[in-house]
């Protein structure tokens, strides 16, 4: 799987979550926040996103993410790891 | 709401669509150039007003006649909380905000003492009722939590909603340093029909904090387009008889 499509998956999960994204174009360099998503929202975006792509991330690294970047990096980090 | 040490007032104000405009004049200058400066615009910004209009109403309520002619500023402090100033001076009073949906709710308490000095600490928070999956997030929730919530009587999804809201608010509350992880906090009973739950304090978000006792109340709360769930999670101060005891704190 490669970084866009893993991107592919977190992009959808916040259309389909956070209300403000509608209609607005999603950068690695945004954040949730930008699109006015609260902590529930971004905890289920996370929560999704990782179940769709069959990765387990501990709660301890997502805590130091830092825009979706930064998800992003962390997410593909994990699906790597978890081909090899 | 009665703490055993004073009143705590909890405010909630609905957002009845009024132009975005009118909501930020009732702002103070200061609480609107914070605005500016974090950037926030639309939505963010209409429920940031909300919250901050929330949280005038329950300081002028508990300060009362006293403050009546003196500006009260909410301004956002360094960890994003909310930091009271009444006529220009920092104290007086102390708040907790959340806003979702069309709802804002503020808590507002005096004394002026903070947490470390041995008055209460408290922390709100407000979601919108809505189908969520939060109860089987394994991100939001420990193994043991996901359980009990999938257990619960109201169904796990109104239990994960109010689970969220319990653990949001007790986090307001105890205001945590930045490297204290949300899984230090464990929600080991929730009742929505009780309106309570008993929430577990890590050792390590508990050492140097000073309370040993908190409670947390949960409630349905309707709002202009539906229903919300309330948490206020309150912590009381240590005296000795308590300390050393477990950390499962009651409720």
């Amino acid at each position: 799987m490669t970084r866009d499509e893993i991107f592919a998956v977190i992009k959808a999960n916040i259309y389909g979550i956070i209300a403000g994204a509608e209609g607005k174009e999603i950068l690695e360099t945004n954040s949730m926040r930008d699109f006015a998503g609260d902590s529930l929202e971004i905890v289920e975006v996370v929560s999704r996103s990782m179940k769709q792509l069959r990765i387990k991330v501990p709660r301890t690294e997502l805590l130091e993410v830092q825009g979706l970047k930064g998800l992003l990096d962390l997410f593909e980090k994990a699906v790597v790891a978890k081909t090899q | 709401m009665n703490t055993g040490n004073g009143a705590l007032r909890v405010v909630l104000l609905p957002d009845l669509g009024q132009p975005l405009e009118r909501l930020l004049v009732a702002l103070t200058p200061v609480e609107r150039e914070q605005a500016d400066r974090a950037g926030l615009i639309g939505r963010s910004l209409r429920q940031f007003a909300l919250g901050r209009l929330a949280a005038h109403i329950a300081i002028r309520q508990v300060l009362g006649d006293e403050i009546a002619s003196l500006p009260v500023d909410v301004l956002t402090g360094p960890g994003g909380e909310p930091q009271v100033h009444v006529g220009g001076v920092a104290g007086g009073a102390s708040t907790s905000v959340s806003h979702s949906g069309c709802l804002a709710a503020a808590c507002a308490y005096t004394p002026q003492m903070g947490p470390r000095q041995g008055g209460i600490a408290f922390g709100v928070d407000l979601e919108r009722l809505r189908p969520t999956e939060v109860a089987r997030s394994g991100y939001a929730f420990s193994r043991r939590e996901r359980r009990l919530l999938r257990r619960a009587p109201e169904g796990p999804a109104l239990a994960g909603l109010a689970g969220w809201t319990v653990k949001e608010a007790v986090w307001k509350a105890l205001q945590p340093n930045k490297n204290t992880s949300p899984a230090e906090l464990e929600i080991r009973a929730i009742s929505m029909a009780a309106g309570r739950a008993a929430v577990h304090v890590g050792d390590r978000l508990r050492a140097g904090l000073g309370h040993s006792t908190l409670k947390v109340r949960i409630a349905l709360v309707k709002g202009p387009d539906g229903w919300y769930i309330l948490s206020v999670a309150i912590a009381t101060p240590c005296n000795n008889s308590q300390s050393g005891r477990d950390a499962v704190v009651g409720l």
